[in-house]
């Protein structure tokens, strides 16, 4: 019986996790070293700090702010920022875990769907308005 | 195979229909795969290289409680968006912590290049 850390996906998950809790780490560091540690932060907020890394453009700025707040929820803090770093690396052991189970468990793409797990994808309706139209 | 716009599962089924149709079926199917044990994660954790303390803290967010993870623990549906768990995301990762590691040129007086160093995020 084959174990999931016994394949190679663990050690790639590994990895991500590992540079998960360092981005998240070097977010939080920013924001305490800048006096914010306690505030509530706008995602504007995070990428001033951002801004003032040597090296970083208004682009990335941008880019990571929006990755490590989710989004761009409206109020951000160093707390909210180790919470995400856990919920990060959760979900990405738990996708990494489920696609192990996909290619050596027979557990199918349906039924990750019925049991609530992902979404069902959408219907292609585009492609067959398109068809039928043409 | 043109996998934008799709989830890595629908992706990852795409490449075992694949497999299945080339090389036969070889799997067999487990009464509940999605059950893993707190005593099974440590053992692997341990042995893909994560330290103790370290495969505790991910144990405490990984499970509700002390309890095995089960199908109810893995639910990933707000993540299954290939754009944030793809190449793009893991890059921007890495591209961040590159300058915020990388050695600072020392005719810059930057305070945030000491303030950086990597022996601040162990553990």
């Amino acid at each position: 019986m084959v174990s999931f850390f016994d394949t190679q996906a663990a050690q790639v998950v590994k990895t991500q996790i590992e540079s998960v809790d360092t981005f998240y780490r070097l977010i939080e560091k920013l924001i305490v070293d800048a006096g914010l540690a306690t505030e509530a932060l706008t995602i504007f907020d995070l990428e001033k700090l951002i801004l003032q890394v040597p090296g970083a453009t208004q682009e990335v700025a941008i880019a990571i702010s929006e990755f490590a707040t989710n989004n761009g929820r409206e109020y951000i803090s160093a707390h909210e920022i180790r919470t995400r770093a856990k919920e990060h690396a959760n979900k990405m052991f738990k996708v990494a875990y489920c696609s192990f189970l996909m290619y050596h468990k027979k557990v199918n793409f349906k039924q990750l769907v019925e049991l609530g797990i992902v979404d069902a994808p959408s219907a292609p309706q585009d492609d067959s308005e398109r068809d039928d139209i043409a | 195979m043109d996998i934008k716009g799709t989830s890595p599962f629908e992706a990852l089924q795409s490449i075992a229909n694949v497999e299945e149709a080339e090389h036969g079926d070889k799997s067999v199917a487990d009464a509940d795969p999605f059950t893993l044990s707190k005593k099974e994660f440590m053992t692997g954790a341990d042995k893909i290289g994560f330290s103790e303390a370290t495969a505790r803290d991910l144990w405490a967010a990984f499970a509700k409680d002390n309890q095995g993870l089960t199908k109810a623990d893995f639910d990933v549906r707000e993540f299954t968006n290939i754009e944030e768990i793809g190449p793009r995301a893991r890059g921007l990762m890495q591209y961040f912590i590159q300058l915020m590691t990388q050695p600072q040129d020392q005719s810059q007086d930057d305070h945030t290049a000491d303030d950086a160093s990597e022996g601040d995020f162990d553990g």
